[in-house]
């Protein structure tokens, strides 16, 4: 009888075996599978896309945000063939597009094909008022820029990544494009036998996060009113390209950056797309005579000049390395001082002074006022160009560097360069966001920064009252506002063509701040090319003076003089 | 058998009310997704209208739009500006 037992005994323990290795094969081993079609049989998983953050200028007007299109749909499937025509005839003229193409697609074997995209809710609602059989409307989430093309080169555009994702290109919106995205989230929609909605548990960690706000330094008054002028600058100085930078020296925060031609980022496709890069960041050029200021300041930093130090070889013009470095109106001063070398844009002055200075010390200020070094605006496309080891200069280069020629640097390298001698010596970063806005409504602050302090106050003192002289005695005294007082230089660079300097083709610029005893703005203007004139004081001088005017009453800030 | 009374009374007592519970609180939840997907559709239909104005309203209020809805008007920029100088005392010492 014993062993009846213990054969039942192993049958069950075997039985209870199997039946707990079956137990774990479905539930361990192959639970995920199951949950996974359990899941599919009364729910699905639908992707939820975050809603881009906005951009808005510092006065909180979102010069980039979302709006609603509409993609008209059909599905042939539902379309009976003898209303093709009538369809096609119907629609053709609310969405200018000729009636073959529309039948071709209405012909088509599919349950799905898109007409249009980008239809206007009121030409959606035109449309819905036909009532056509097989013509649908889906949602469409469309970037929008209500200012159009103001601040474009600045700001970027949204486009479309190898997946068909959204994504921001250049600017802006491509330097914060993870900010601005925001996470995509997963929610599970759940259904009842009927295919009714019921409620589903949500899961916080694949809930959606909206993109984050994004609040610039950019005064759109300022904006405006530099687009406008250089719209109307490039026009009326008949040059290949103009643009503009407005900067707070003492924060670093850009105003202002302007780029023209440009395009319109709400149809940047129907542009050439070398007009999405922005010159200001990505463009170096001969800066000319706006370097000098810079060289002056350094020799005057390191005690080798003075602003009364004559000029011992200002009398003629200077052979150096088989060149001949000439004034550019070839008119000669002896024993210039350095004020009026700075006033008369004299490049013999600067000569003099890089022979004061010398080149160890002329390239580690170069350095120091970030010159060959990208600056860490926060922008995406910034380049600059290097500038060369020490031991690869010739005494030509040493020279000519110290009037801006041969030197190559982006405007905003220059302008943030130039910071420095309007804020007591120390130069900034530029910055173009100065707040975070987060979907939660915190607000995060972006700190200015310092980059360095290339000279001391004094010397940014002493380079301030040199540059108010040359605004007041210069080539463009006409131009300045009266009882203000404006530090500023104006730049005639000559273009290298194939190895030479093309003395008709010219960059001409004007950089300068104002009120020159506590700087309000810092600007830096620039023509490409300019037909009219090939000078900058009488093309980008005009165009500094007129946007400065504007600024000084839109800040309110009286005349002291 | 009394006591078997008095223990299963009770029991199939809770058992009937807690089914009846059960059906009456399931039958509230069957709607409830219902008039989720109706409030869902609502809001969706005033975000999109709060949309479309917002829209109308930025481009309206666009620098672009003034200025040019400005110029129609007639309104030319001001070529000069008009300080007042610090305030001159009533009497001087």
């Amino acid at each position: 009888m014993v062993w009846r037992y213990k054969l039942l005994l192993v049958f069950f323990v075997s039985a209870f075996v199997l039946i707990l290795g079956r137990l774990f094969y479905w539930q361990v081993v192959r639970a995920q599978e199951l949950v996974q079609i359990g899941d599919s049989q009364y729910g699905k998983f639908v992707k939820e896309i975050p809603i881009r953050g906005e951009i808005k200028t510092s006065d909180g007007f979102p010069i980039a945000t979302n709006k609603i299109n509409y993609l008209i749909v059909a599905n042939p499937k539902e379309i009976v063939t003898d209303d093709i025509e009538k369809i096609s005839r119907l629609l053709s003229p609310l969405i200018s597009i000729d009636e073959a193409t529309i039948s071709a697609s209405l012909s088509l074997d599919k349950f799905w094909v898109p007409i249009k995209y980008n239809i206007t809710n009121e030409e959606k609602e035109k449309i819905e008022k036909l009532n056509l059989v097989g013509i649908n409307f889906e949602d469409q989430i469309n970037r929008f820029y209500p200012e159009a093309s103001l601040a474009a080169k600045l700001v970027g555009f949204v486009g479309k990544d190898e997946n068909g994702n959204n994504k921001g290109y250049f600017g802006i919106e491509g330097y914060y494009d993870r900010q601005l995205s925001g996470k995509v989230g997963l929610a599970k929609k759940i259904k009842d036998a009927h295919g009714r909605p019921i409620l589903a548990k949500v899961d916080k960690n694949s809930a959606k996060i909206d993109g984050r706000n994004l609040i610039l330094h950019i005064d759109r008054f300022a904006q405006y009113v530099l687009d406008d002028s250089l719209k109307r600058g490039i026009v009326k100085y008949g040059a290949q390209a103009a643009s503009g930078i407005i900067m707070d020296p003492k924060s670093g925060g850009i105003l202002a950056m302007s780029g023209y031609p440009s395009f319109n980022p709400g149809n940047y496709n129907e542009f050439s797309n070398d007009l999405y890069l922005n010159p200001m960041i990505s463009s170096a050029y001969e800066p000319g005579s706006t370097f000098k200021p810079l060289i002056m300041a350094a020799a005057i930093d390191s005690k080798l000049v003075t602003v009364d130090t004559p000029c011992t070889i200002c009398d003629k013009p200077i052979e150096l390395g088989g060149f001949t470095i000439k004034t550019w109106n070839d008119t000669y001063q002896p024993n210039i001082t350095m004020a009026n070398v700075i006033r008369d844009s004299d490049n013999t002055g600067m000569v003099f002074v890089s022979k004061q200075l010398g080149l160890e010390k002329m390239h580690s200020y170069l350095k120091a006022y970030g010159i060959g070094d990208v600056t860490g605006i926060d922008l995406q496309g910034e380049m600059a160009p290097t500038i060369r080891p020490v031991d690869s200069w010739y005494p030509i280069d040493l020279a000519t560097a110290s009037f801006g020629q041969g030197i190559s640097v982006t405007p905003i390298e220059l302008i943030s360069a130039f910071s420095s001698l309007a804020n007591d010596g120390a130069r900034m970063v530029p910055q173009v966001v100065d707040k975070v806005e987060t979907p939660d409504n915190e607000v995060i602050d972006i700190a200015p920064v310092v980059a360095d302090k290339p000279i001391s106050a004094r010397t940014a003192s002493i380079m301030r009252e040199m540059l108010v002289n040359a605004v007041k005695s210069g080539e463009a005294k006409w131009a300045a506002p009266k009882g203000y007082r404006v530090a500023g230089k104006t730049g005639t660079a000559q273009i290298p063509i194939e190895g030479h300097y093309d003395t008709n083709k010219t960059i001409a610029s004007f950089i300068g701040f104002a009120p020159a005893d506590d700087p309000k703005f810092l600007m830096l203007i620039v023509y490409d090319r300019p037909s009219t004139s090939i000078y900058g004081a009488e093309t980008a001088a005009p165009t500094f003076f007129e946007v400065a005017k504007k600024l000084l009453a839109y800040y309110k800030i009286p005349p002291t003089e | 058998m009394k006591k078997i009374i008095v223990v299963s009374f009770p029991l199939i007592f809770i058992v009937i009310a807690l089914s009846i519970a059960h059906v009456i609180v399931s039958n509230m939840l069957s709607t409830t997704g219902v008039e989720l997907d109706k409030l869902q559709t609502d809001l969706q239909v005033f975000q999109k209208e709060n949309t479309f104005l917002r829209e109308k309203v930025l481009v309206d209020t666009s620098f672009n739009s003034i200025a040019s809805v400005a110029a129609e008007m007639g309104f030319v920029d001001s070529k000069s500006n008009v300080y007042l100088p610090e305030q001159i005392p009533l009497t001087r010492r």
